[in-house]
């Protein structure tokens, strides 16, 4: 491991160092192939070493060594599982030992010390670029080297060039399968800083290929395609239409809020709201009115039934096949009639909650009236039966609670429970002289 | 889907609601008209005054003077469709205000518990609420359901 240690280059010169880590002779044959084609790149892209921070010049660094990468990856396809165990333990070593150039990489700090091998691949990813041919066909450094100055690049032929890619931030995998999992797990900020155009070029490339490759880097270049196209569509849109359509929409919006009954504020958000709790109360109310309905005609069917079976009885005594009673009450429904609905004005606030057959209600009023009169008399009307009333003064409010049941054969509904009540609460309240004497 | 299609598809989606709904009322408003509904509501009345006598629950009327200008009340009655508002109303026009209110109903039976803040207190009053509030419970309870009296 001293090769890491020493020079933070890989030698591919100690081979023997290589073939140790990888416990693997077939390594060795692939290595050859890909020094060679290496070896072409080094002088050029050392001679790009220094630019790291230009991205475009990174971007061709990328382009051409990746020509390369890509030719190797199926040779090294076949390596990729075995490696796997080596990276673990070889990755933590990489990332202590090197040094990172802080301000451009920052982001990618996360240095766990963990063996896994994704989380130390994320580690060294952030910032690293997969090596050239030698170092990918071992899969040690997912990890390349930092474009650091500190970092020292021998540029005698017989080394490797060790190709670090700082266009890694774009997160343009170029290596096989384990990587590309490892880069989609990084967080979406790690995604295009950069331009996004060289992206879209060097997405461009990879058209033949590992398709897992060229969709993940074809979905970057896409992103980065449609935030400009969006941006530069609003720009090139027609003037008088776009001042159209916000005019239709806020005509649209004041639509909504006309349908709404229960509508205070004005803005478009709290429109929204009402449609959507309106809709809700809607659904409830749809649904208890079909359950009343079927409840009424089967109670209709089962009396004409009840009637003609009389007069058959009557009329054959004995022979009738009296048709039992579980027939009729089937088409009761018997799932439990639910529904719960609030309703709320300027001065009261009424919430109703039906299961079954009880009603309760609940009713808060900014006192001015006494509400319990007309709140009884409304509850006789709708023919439901007190159970059990409690409430009060409270500070500036009167509050009660009504536990009701509701009359057999009457059919009510929760809204209309709750539009009756507000409508008379309110009239009451508007109604009210404005001072009402009370000394307590 | 932008804001505005789904602005559109709401405000459509609740029109088809509103007129469901409609529909489906009137339907029911319908039925109702058309169906027969049998003279239940009597034989319940009967009952209550059965079970109530069964439970030994007397008829009780109590009023007390507590606190300068309150009033409690406790009322134990015959339960009737409609009682309670008779007594809300007729505590309304002796030109009470309520505090606490609590009514519970059990076997037939209301309990009526109120607090009631009145203008002008004194013994006299007293007395005088008490003996209305007796003279309305005899009254409802011969009657099947209490009708609506404008006074008393």
């Amino acid at each position: 491991m001293k090769v890491y240690e020493e020079s933070c280059c890989f030698d591919p010169h100690s081979m023997t160092d290589c073939q140790d880590l990888m416990g693997l002779p077939t390594a060795a044959t692939n290595c050859h192939n890909s020094l060679e084609d290496n070896l072409d790149l080094s002088s050029y892209n050392h001679h790009h070493h220094h630019h790291h921070d230009d991205v475009s010049a990174a971007a061709m660094d990328m382009e051409t060594h990746q020509h390369y990468l890509l030719d190797n990856t199926t040779t090294t396809t076949t390596t990729n599982n075995n490696n796997n165990n080596v990276n673990s333990h070889l990755i933590p070593y990489l990332t202590q030992d090197l040094s990172y150039d802080q301000s451009n990489w920052e982001t990618f700090n996360m240095v766990p010390s963990s063996s896994s091998p994704e989380a130390a691949a994320v580690a060294g990813a952030g910032g690293y670029t997969p090596t050239p041919d030698l170092l990918s066909l071992f899969h040690l450094p997912r990890c390349s080297f930092l474009p650091n100055s500190s970092i020292s690049f021998e540029t005698t032929p017989g080394s490797p060039s060790v190709v670090y890619d700082p266009l890694f931030h774009l997160n343009l995998p170029p290596q096989p399968p384990v990587f590309r999992e490892l880069l989609q797990s990084l967080p979406h900020g790690y995604t295009v800083t950069a331009d996004d155009k060289d992206a879209a070029g060097v997405g461009g490339l990879y058209h033949d290929g590992d398709n897992g490759i060229i969709e993940f880097t074809r979905d970057i270049s896409m992103a980065g395609r449609t935030k400009d196209r969006e941006k530069a569509g609003k720009t090139t849109k027609h003037f008088a239409t776009e001042r159209e359509r916000r005019v239709h929409l806020n005509d649209k919006y004041k639509a909504l809020r006309a349908m709404v009954p229960s509508a205070t504020k004005n803005d478009r958000a709290s429109v929204v709201g009402y449609a959507i709790s309106y809709i809700k109360e809607l659904l409830i109310t749809v649904q208890e009115l079909k359950i009343l309905v079927e409840k009424k005609r089967c109670g209709q069917d089962r009396s004409k039934r009840l009637k003609t079976e009389d007069a058959a009885s009557a009329a054959d005594a004995g022979d009738v096949d009296c048709k039992p009673l579980g027939d009729p009450d089937q088409c009761y429904n018997t799932s439990l009639r639910s529904s719960w609905l609030q309703r709320k004005s300027k001065d009261s606030e009424v919430d109703v909650r039906i299961i079954d057959d009880e009603v309760t209600i609940k009713l808060v009023q900014r006192k001015k009236i006494n509400c319990l009169l007309f709140v009884s008399r409304l509850l006789d009307e709708l023919q439901l039966d007190l159970h059990h009333v409690a409430g009060g003064n409270i500070g500036d409010y009167y509050s009660f609670l009504f536990n009701t049941k509701i009359c057999e054969g009457s059919s009510v509904y929760a809204s209309a429970i709750a539009n009756k009540l507000i409508d008379a609460v309110d009239r009451q309240h508007a109604a009210a002289p404005p001072t009402c004497s009370t000394s307590l | 889907m932008n804001k505005a299609t789904i602005i559109d598809d709401a405000i459509t989606y609740i029109r088809e609601l509103q007129k469901t709904s409609e529909d489906l009322s009137e339907e029911l408003h319908e039925m109702e008209a058309s169906s027969e509904d049998g003279g239940k509501q009597m034989e319940t009345g009967a009952d209550a005054a059965d079970e109530m006598r069964e439970c030994g629950i007397k008829e009780e009327v109590k009023v007390t003077n507590i606190d300068g200008n309150k009033l409690l009340i406790k009322i134990v009655m015959e339960k009737k469709r409609g009682c309670f508002t008779k007594l809300i109303e007729a505590m309304n026009f002796l030109g009470f205000e309520f505090g606490e209110t609590n009514v519970t109903t059990f076997k037939g039976s209301m309990l009526l518990s109120s607090c009631l803040l009145g203008k002008f207190v004194d013994t006299l009053m007293v007395e005088q609420t008490e003996e209305l509030f007796i003279e309305m419970i005899r009254s409802m309870k011969g009657s099947s359901e209490c009708a609506n009296n404008g006074s008393l």
